[in-house]
């Protein structure tokens, strides 16, 4: 294996891969920032210009691709407060917050530096660890999918702390309008209304784009009269480096995020959407100022955009493993590899190995190019919006929703429904009912539903066949997750209390 | 707190809406949506009864500042969408992005402004729309013009 | 008065002729789009990818990809009986999804009749397979088990599929009792079946094809054994009447010009028989197929009798 390390890096540092990377980078951010393209639109759209290259140069780019678009996504949801991409919904929680304090750069910087520390945990991980990891993925089986959906929507009891029936009936909400459309096992039509347009449901990015992007137009809109959007906070010399060693001390934080992102990456089926609520969810949990999370703290952004990168990595373990995709690019790239040959599988190792070192080496390339490609890119982003009044920044916010929820499936009636949604989504929002928690419900609602039934099914064979949800070792861990999950801020709260109450005794005695 | 009695009564009439829909549906079909309507209602329950138990904290006013402008906005942007496959994707948006920057304005608008906004807009779509429609080689909406 | 009317009738014979001569310009002068009904890295679009580049040296345009997915194909086809007729844009069908789907479902948006395949270009049997480590080597093994075992799970592709009634219709020659569990995509079955979930699966030869090692075939739907598995016994020699699968082709609008569809027919065609294209192709497991818009027409009709009546068997028929 070192021999073909060693040789990938004669491959990679030539002027020509290195540049490509560079644009596959920027291109990546640039479609990662824009809401409304998914790092899977974006890596489908790119394929055929890579129809001229050989195989290993097309892989590289794409994979560059890949890795930028995901951190890309936490620029607009630093500056606007709408994810560019699902697998950065959680650094909105946080992100947001700084950046209307005027510490928007400083935000851009920390998802710089944790996106690149994620992306590279889960390279690496697919580096040495790919084999004995992907046997783990297939042991998560229908059960272990339901139980998955279940402990994503106990997360909501920690991001909606302030009101925890109001971020459950949003998660409610978000699982019913998943159902909407062809029932996942059986096919049949669900609330359609009788409007064919919808059988296929209600597609995730129109929805993310809806509720995040208009209520933020919408507000800016009723904030006419204050004429910038962010506060321009004074510019302190020395900030990356500052702000890059202020990252690099939350090696617990940073450690614990990418290995999650790896691990849901790894699953398939589950991508960057879920692993970053996970991370931030458990970030929240172990922090000893968990009141902090949805402020502004770093350890918010740090948590999401190092999983979500993470995922990067992770999600081509199964891949080249066992050709099971492991994240929605990832199917992309397994069409890539199909097309030019490469079956992918243990065979890809030994008869491809340069290949598929000369990728995954590129990918460690691409991760550490991505800083300073992404500060340039983030800090004149930053810039630009800082400056827009808000006349011109919310109408430009609107072009871009149109643009984006078309380009998903060419059809105005998505557009539609993209507004639609936004109008609730504003509605919802002054009414306290956020956005999050409704967009998780949306993304696990699919997955715990598919689980949900094929479960049963397979119960079939047994005495009881609800027992299917509790005859695997390996669904148990998930329920007391689950339980922990639900259960730890409301213990949390009791307990704080208590200590606190200690705490002013101790000080008066 | 009269906010959220509705909202919870609001749901509440939406999960007994979409009940009645998962009849004809197959046990497989109808299973999941049935769980999540019950779930649905309770929770809807459990909140309209909080409203009641609960003194209201002092909250924000549910209807937003410049009410008038964010329908205005709004309305626009639908008529946008509508126009799209009329006038198609460049003509419809630089018209739409130049009413609204015009109407969100806090000075007069002069001519001059107006100008320059519809210039800055027209090269901005049309940058777009060439790195979407030549070389992503994504169609845009088309009318009677592009 | 006569200069008048010589005037207009020149006119006329003028307007008339630059209006023919844009409809004979020549056909395709900017680029086709092809619309593929499902997810991106799904099999369509591996057979699409497979194509784009032979189909843009025959057709001298560029060859855009686009996705549509949703309701198992449903939406995209929807949308093909409402598309400009003009030969831009054709749209990847399935059969049997375009078939079954308006049977079992109330509106599925479409009707069978109204889409104008003109081409069939592959054909993937249904293959019954087990992990390569599981104890049952071949389809007597596996009756026998499933005999023992009623409500044994037998995975696949999407209902109603070529996957589903075919496992349906297995089930009822052989007398077995199988529960069905649908996955969104052959991708998704294949690990099910691999971490021990699912006993079998009902897949497409074409997954034998992507994952050798990894699963064993028992037997193959079709009347003759696949190219690509060789060694793959077809049911029929195994004495089981039984025959399955599913074609992949191109439709084009309703109302789309005779002269177009032809040229469409003929670059398509002329794709299938690119080598390049045809050793893709069968190295994953797919069969060549060679349907023009006629014999897709008659393929359509016989196989809609057949479904209608083995749905009515099965009493899945919602109308």
């Amino acid at each position: 294996m070192l021999e073909a390390i060693a040789a990938s890096f004669g491959h990679i540092f030539t002027v020509k891969v290195i540049l490509m990377i560079i644009a596959g980078l920027f291109g990546g951010l640039m479609a990662g920032a824009l809401p409304g393209l998914t790092a899977t639109m974006a890596v489908a759209l790119l394929v055929p210009f890579t129809f001229t290259m050989n195989p290993t140069e097309g892989l590289i780019v794409l994979g560059a691709i890949y890795m930028a678009c995901i951190y890309g996504g936490s620029f607009s949801a630093i500056l606007v407060n709408t994810p560019g991409t699902p697998s950065s919904i959680g650094t909105t929680f946080d992100g947001y917050p700084m950046a209307k304090r005027g510490e928007g750069e400083r935000a851009i910087l920390i998802a710089t530096f944790s996106s690149a520390y994620g992306g590279i945990i889960g390279v690496i991980f697919l580096l040495f660890l790919a084999p004995p990891l992907a046997s783990v993925a297939l042991k998560f089986g229908p059960p272990e999918y339901f139980w998955m959906a279940v402990f994503g929507i106990t997360i909501i009891s920690s991001l909606a702390s302030k009101n925890v029936l109001k971020g459950f009936i949003g998660g409610a909400i978000g699982l019913l309008i998943s159902t909407i459309g062809i029932a996942p096992i059986g096919g049949d039509v669900r609330f359609t209304a009788g409007f064919p347009q919808f059988q296929g449901g209600i597609e995730l990015i129109v929805a993310l784009i809806g509720f995040f992007c208009i209520p933020e137009a919408l507000t800016m809109i009723s904030n006419r009269t204050q004429k910038f959007h962010l506060t321009e906070a004074e510019h302190t010399g020395g900030i990356v480096l500052k702000t890059f060693l202020e990252v690099m001390k939350r090696q617990g934080n940073l450690l614990r995020s990418s290995i999650l992102g790896t691990i849901v990456g790894i699953l398939p089926g589950a991508g960057g959407s879920v692993a970053n609520l996970v991370a931030y969810n458990e970030a929240l949990r172990v922090s000893k100022t968990p009141e902090k999370f949805g402020t502004g703290t770093p350890d918010g952004i740090i948590a999401t955009e190092s999983s979500n990168n993470a995922v990067v990595g992770g999600g081509m373990i199964p891949l080249v493993t066992l050709g099971i995709p492991g994240a929605p690019p990832d199917a992309i790239l397994y069409g890539v590899l199909l097309l030019h040959g490469l079956r992918p599988g243990p065979e890809l190792f030994t008869t491809h190995s340069e290949v598929v070192y000369t990728f995954i080496m590129s990918l460690f390339v691409a991760t550490i190019l991505m800083i300073p490609v992404g500060i340039f890119s983030g800090r004149l982003l930053h810039r630009t919006v800082v400056r827009l009044p808000i006349r011109f920044l919310a109408p430009i916010i609107f072009f871009l929703t149109i643009i984006g929820s078309y380009s998903i499936r060419n059809n105005v009636m998505d557009v539609y429904i993209m507004l639609t949604l936004g109008v609730i989504g504003y509605i919802l929002k002054r009414l306290d009912f956020h956005p999050g928690p409704i967009t998780l419900g949306l993304i696990l609602g699919p997955i715990g539903e598919m689980g949900f039934v094929q479960a049963l099914l397979m119960g079939q064979v047994l005495p009881n066949k609800w027992m299917i949800f509790f005859i695997h070792p390996l669904s148990w861990v998930l329920i007391i997750m689950s339980l922990l999950s639900l259960g730890w801020p409301l213990l949390m709260k009791r307990f704080s209390k208590r200590w606190k109450i200690k705490e002013m005794t101790i000080d008066e005695s | 707190m009269k906010a959220d009695r509705i909202a919870s009564i609001v749901f509440i009439i939406v999960a007994l809406l979409f009940w009645p829909q998962t009849g004809g549906l197959q046990y497989n079909c109808s299973i999941f949506p049935r769980l999540l309507i019950i779930f649905l209602f309770f929770l809807s329950a459990a909140l309209l009864i909080q409203t009641f138990l609960i003194a209201p904290p002092k909250t924000v006013s549910f209807i937003p500042k410049n009410l008038r402008y964010i329908i205005t906005s709004t309305v626009v942007a639908f008529v946008w969408i509508y126009l799209l496959n009329i006038l198609g994707f460049i003509v419809s948006s630089v018209v739409c992005l130049t009413t609204l920057t015009f109407f969100l304005d806090l000075k007069r608008p002069t001519f001059m402004r107006t100008i320059s906004s519809i210039a800055v807009y027209t090269l901005m779509v049309v940058a777009f729309w060439l790195i979407f429609h030549n070389f992503l080689l994504v169609p845009l909406p088309t009318g009677y013009f592009i | 008065m006569k200069k008048y009317n010589v005037m207009i009738f020149l006119m006329v014979v003028l307007v008339g002729m630059t209006f023919t001569s844009a409809a004979l310009a020549e056909f395709p002068d900017k680029p086709l789009t092809y619309v593929i009904c499902f997810n991106a890295g799904g099999e369509s679009d591996i057979t699409a990818r497979i194509q784009q580049q032979p189909l843009e040296k025959v057709l001298g345009v560029p060859v855009v990809i686009v996705y549509k997915k949703g309701g198992g194909g449903a939406v995209g086809w929807s949308e093909l009986l409402r598309a400009k007729p003009d030969g831009y844009t054709v749209y990847g069908t399935n059969l049997p999804h375009t078939i079954v789907q308006p049977m079992t479902r109330g509106n599925a948006g479409y009707e069978t009749e109204k889409i104008d395949n003109i081409y069939m270009f592959e054909f993937t049997p249904d293959i019954l397979a087990v992990s390569m480590d599981s104890e049952i080597k071949t389809v007597d093994d596996f009756v026998k088990y499933a005999k023992a075992n009623p409500g044994v799970s037998v995975g696949g592709s999407g209902e109603p599929s070529a996957n589903s009634l075919g496992c349906q219709a297995f089930g009822k020659l052989t007398d077995l009792n199988l529960t069905y569990i649908s996955f969104t995509g052959s991708g998704a079955a294949v690990p099910a079946l691999l971490g021990g979930h699912v006993k079998a699966l009902m897949t497409y030869t074409s997954m034998a094809s992507q994952y050798p090692d990894k699963i064993r075939a028992l037997a193959v739907a079709a009347d003759k054994r696949a190219k690509a598995l060789p060694d793959v016994p077809t049911f029929k020699e195994l004495g089981y009447e039984f025959v399955e699968g599913a074609y992949r082709g191109v439709a084009v609008p309703p109302g789309t010009p005779k002269e177009i569809k032809m040229k469409l027919e003929q670059a398509f065609e002329k794709v299938n028989y690119d080598p390049v294209v045809i050793k893709k192709m069968e190295d994953l497991g797919f069969i060549m197929e060679y349907y023009g818009e006629d014999s897709s027409k008659s393929l359509v009709t016989k196989l809609t009798d057949y479904y209608g009546k083995l749905m009515k068997d099965l009493g899945l028929l919602k109308k």
